[in-house]
């Protein structure tokens, strides 16, 4: 009998829903780390007992924790994350050099294989770490940051932050990332060199709206059956890529506002794609205080606005980059955190929404695990 | 005890929940070693000890920063105060001595979560 495990990291503390098959009764445990900010919770695909979370504290820095049975118990792994020399810089929010500073981990990547003690975390200031023993060391993979694009990279409003990591389930060599707001990076030789994939991408906020790094990427999906089609969500724009990245195209036409955060792909549809669109970057809440979800069924050609189930009216949260997972059901699962602490699921597909729990604290980060 | 001193030390709650503390006030044993009865204790002293007898606290307190491509220091974290008694030792850092009212165990080391540290919460 299968069962839905969804990972919530929030401002306050980490949460753990729990459903059988049917989806239809959720059990909601929590706060994990109380007085810790979790940033991202996230489970071994070879291993589903096995998570990772990232706890962050401006008190105390960066944790990560670690549980091998699904949840109920978590240990200390570590919160050394040191950048390799040599040191580089980056341009600050005024334009001045300063210096790479380990902040935080935003995301991490359990990779297959090795049950589970491979992984990898994209933290702030940017840059990309892999640890082969579960998380108990961690070593920078620093040709990321140092790609000779690295003086145009500057922080987001969130921070100089590596906030998606892909792996290509077909080529195990391929990895992709993306860092707000340097751009989105592919690897073809396991992270040892790096190159900008940006063509056809166009920013508005810089003179030079095709600059050859600098873009406030938010979020990329793939499917794994199709690894080469990308989606993105930008800071202004919706774009799919056919060929790994070599070339992006705008899809953002029939979109009531070009301005979202996370971008998710059905499970079993690689041409259905979801993403929350927010009225605008000065204004980062639903349009018309309506919270809808706009589903694409090809690939971004047209799109359609859902919201059965979802607040109608009076409605002015905002859904972060990592607040939007699919489970692996039939029909497929999808699930969205909000700033407001709303867990909002779908159990078919996107066409009916119900919240899971209303009142947890801001939600950073939604994962969801199908179990056996 | 010997030539060690006691030291009580009252730990924030996010700090005891992570290194599975439940009592409010943790007892520290400082081993002075070969050094005289009176040898001052550090701060610095304190915080290794709470890093080697809870190794989940370890680097909660310092952070690395990397000067030169060479060489990294290790500065107290920005966020959290350091009260003895009546003093406050943050300023001074790691190598502040704990006065005699701490050292004989009339009051608590206090580690305290600054009230600017409450970002995003």
């Amino acid at each position: 009998m299968q069962r839905i495990r969804v990972l919530v990291g929030t401002c306050k503390g980490g949460f753990i829903l729990t459903s059988s098959a049917d989806r239809r009764r959720w059990r909601v445990s929590g706060p994990l780390f109380e007085g810790w900010q979790v940033f991202h919770m996230q489970a071994s695909p070879s291993d589903p007992d096995r998570l990772y979370a990232s706890l962050w504290t401006s008190w105390s820095g960066t944790v990560i924790q670690r549980s091998t049975d699904g949840g109920r118990t978590w240990q200390t792994v570590s919160n050394q994350f040191l950048y390799q020399p040599p040191l580089t810089s980056h341009k600050d929010l005024g334009g001045e050099n300063t210096p790479w500073v380990f902040r935080k981990v935003w995301h991490l990547a359990p990779l297959p294989g090795d049950a589970g003690e491979k992984v990898l975390a994209g933290v702030e200031d940017a840059a990309l770490f892999h640890s082969f023993d579960g998380g108990a060391r961690w070593e920078e993979i620093p040709s990321l940051r140092q790609h000779p694009t690295n003086h145009l990279w500057t922080p987001g409003a969130g921070g100089l932050c590596l906030h998606t990591i892909l792996t290509d389930p077909v080529d195990p060599h391929r990895l992709y990332v993306a860092i707000s707001a340097a751009g989105a990076f592919r690897s073809d030789d396991t992270g040892h060199t790096w190159r900008p994939i940006h063509r056809g991408l166009r920013a508005t906020y810089t003179p030079d709206p095709e600059p050859e790094a600098g873009f406030c990427v938010h979020k990329m999906a793939l499917h794994p059956a199709r690894p080469h089609v990308l989606f993105m969500q930008k800071h202004g724009g919706v774009y799919r890529s056919d060929n790994a990245g070599e070339m992006w195209k705008d899809i953002s036409e029939g979109l009531p506002s070009n301005f979202g955060f996370p971008i998710a792909v059905h499970a079993h549809d690689p041409d259905t794609v979801y993403i929350v669109p927010m009225t605008s970057d000065e204004r980062r809440y639903p349009i018309d205080g309506a919270l809808r979800v706009w589903r694409s069924r090809d690939g971004g050609g047209t799109w359609e606005s859902l919201g059965k189930g979802l607040p109608d009216r009076h409605c002015y949260v905002n859904v972060l980059r990592d607040a939007m997972a699919v489970d692996q059901m039939e029909p497929c699962g999808i699930y969205f955190g909000t700033t407001g602490g709303q867990i909002y699921a779908s159990r078919d597909s996107g066409d009916t929404w119900k919240a899971l729990v209303k009142d947890l604290p801001a939600v950073f980060s939604v994962e969801a695990q199908t179990l056996p | 005890m010997g030539n060690s001193v006691l030291v009580h030390v009252v730990l924030p709650g996010h700090l005891r929940r992570l290194a599975g503390i439940s009592a409010p006030v943790v007892p520290i044993k400082i081993d002075r070693g070969d050094s005289s009865a009176h040898a001052p204790v550090s701060l610095g002293d304190v915080l290794d000890a709470l890093e080697q007898i809870y190794p989940p606290l370890k680097g909660v307190f310092y952070e690395t920063i990397p000067i030169s491509d060479e060489k990294a220091i290790l500065r107290l974290r920005v966020y959290l105060r350091f009260f003895a008694g009546k003093y406050d030792l943050t300023p001074r850092g790691p190598t502040a001595p704990l006065p005699p009212e701490v050292i004989s165990g009339k009051e608590p080391l206090r580690i305290v979560g600054a009230i600017a540290g409450g970002q995003g919460r």
